[in-house]
């Protein structure tokens, strides 16, 4: 057995050394991605991208019956946030700290839009959208479109919605999002995100930071 | 007398029994309703529910005279998603209290009789599952964010 053993240690040590550095090669790539992945000192609320990701084409359209595509994304910097009209609690809430926002930036000589893209095409119509927007600030702009026109947005930038039925009749469904608000900087690239619970305050001061850090 | 001992009795229970549902030990305050964008058929209605009694109070039921229908509803965030959930009923703990506030538990007012403006009030009725219906005063107005930052209007 013993003679038989020596010549086979070699083969046997192969898929060994195939492990070892398939195992080397992981922690490596991983380490790699790691290290990369946090920004320095990213002292933010914001979950800011290490390089702001380009969006494929999408075309929707706006509560003036314009078209709302990536070119309108850009030349400025764009709040975007995902709810619907029907909405009586989170989107109103999350819409008057975007109002906030928008009183203590408009000294800041950047220009802003914000924009509220329904989740709800078949009931946000403009008409619907403008009327609702427009209560909290009279720039405020709505987007809305077809159910894949939404989609072609919503997907690339990992948005959830999903409409569920209110136990008595149809007509009051509830539709489930996002509760997130998304930056796009002057290029029309997704730059930032900010998870809920969201604070005027919060969002104020990392904006002054990454406008301060972009170009 | 046997009768007369018997009747007392009942009249005694009764009284008690008056008196208990009377002494209502559900207290609401700070009830208000989000004023609404024009054309808007779903509102939102906040309070504060208090208890002073050794007993939790179960409130299963509201209405008002301003809206067709009124649920109550919990605004939750799970793994960043936003849902309302119906719930079947509100519990306030003995000698405690729970807050209806935006982004948490609400009332889900539906389909207003005619449209409300900020000042105007609301009559809310709150019927807990064993008590008197408890009514209260809402005032409708602006969200106390948009109250200090008045951007454009």
């Amino acid at each position: 057995m013993e003679t038989n053993g020596n010549p086979e240690r070699p083969v046997r040590l192969l898929p060994t050394l195939i492990i070892a550095a398939v195992a080397l090669a992981i922690g490596m790539w991983a380490a790699q991605a790691l290290l990369k992945k946090p920004p320095p000192a990213d002292d933010l609320v914001a979950t800011r991208f290490p390089v702001a990701r380009q969006l494929e084409p999408f075309s929707l359209t706006d509560h003036r019956g314009s078209v709302f595509d990536n070119a309108a994304l850009r030349d400025h910097w764009s709040f975007l946030f995902f709810g619907y009209t029907h909405c009586p609690d989170v989107c109103p809430t999350t819409l008057s700290v975007l109002n906030s926002v928008a009183g203590k930036l408009a000294d800041s000589g950047a220009p802003v839009r914000y924009v509220l893209v329904t989740v709800d095409p078949e009931r946000d119509t403009p008409e619907q959208l403008a009327r609702f927007v427009t209560y909290f600030n009279s720039d405020f702009i709505g987007v809305t479109g077809t159910e894949e026109g939404i989609a072609q947005l919503t997907r690339q930038l990992g948005i959830m919605h999903m409409k569920v039925a209110a136990e008595a009749g149809q007509e009051n469904y509830l539709v489930d999002h996002t509760a997130a608000v998304l930056l796009f900087d002057p290029d029309g690239n997704y730059h930032a995100v900010f998870g809920p619970p969201l604070s005027a305050d919060g969002i104020v001061a990392d904006f002054n930071t990454m406008l301060g850090d972009f170009r | 007398m046997k009768l007369i001992r018997l009747l007392l009795a009942a009249l005694l229970l009764m009284s008690q029994a008056t008196t208990a549902l009377a002494e209502t030990t559900l207290q609401v305050t700070d009830a208000w309703i989000r004023e609404a964008p024009p054309g808007a058929s779903m509102l939102a209605g906040y309070l504060t529910l208090a208890n002073t009694g050794d007993t939790p109070i179960v409130v299963e039921a509201v209405s008002s005279p301003a809206f067709a229908a009124v649920e109550i509803h919990q605004s939750l965030v799970e793994d960043g998603i936003a849902r309302m959930l119906p719930v079947e009923a509100l519990t306030v703990p003995p000698h405690g209290t729970l807050r209806l506030e935006p982004g948490g538990y609400h009332l889900m007012l539906m389909h207003p009789a005619q449209p409300l403006a900020a000042g105007e009030n609301v009559v809310l009725r709150l019927q807990p599952a064993d008590g008197a219906c408890v009514t209260v005063t809402a005032t409708v107005r602006r969200q106390l964010e948009s109250d200090a930052h008045h951007h454009h209007h």
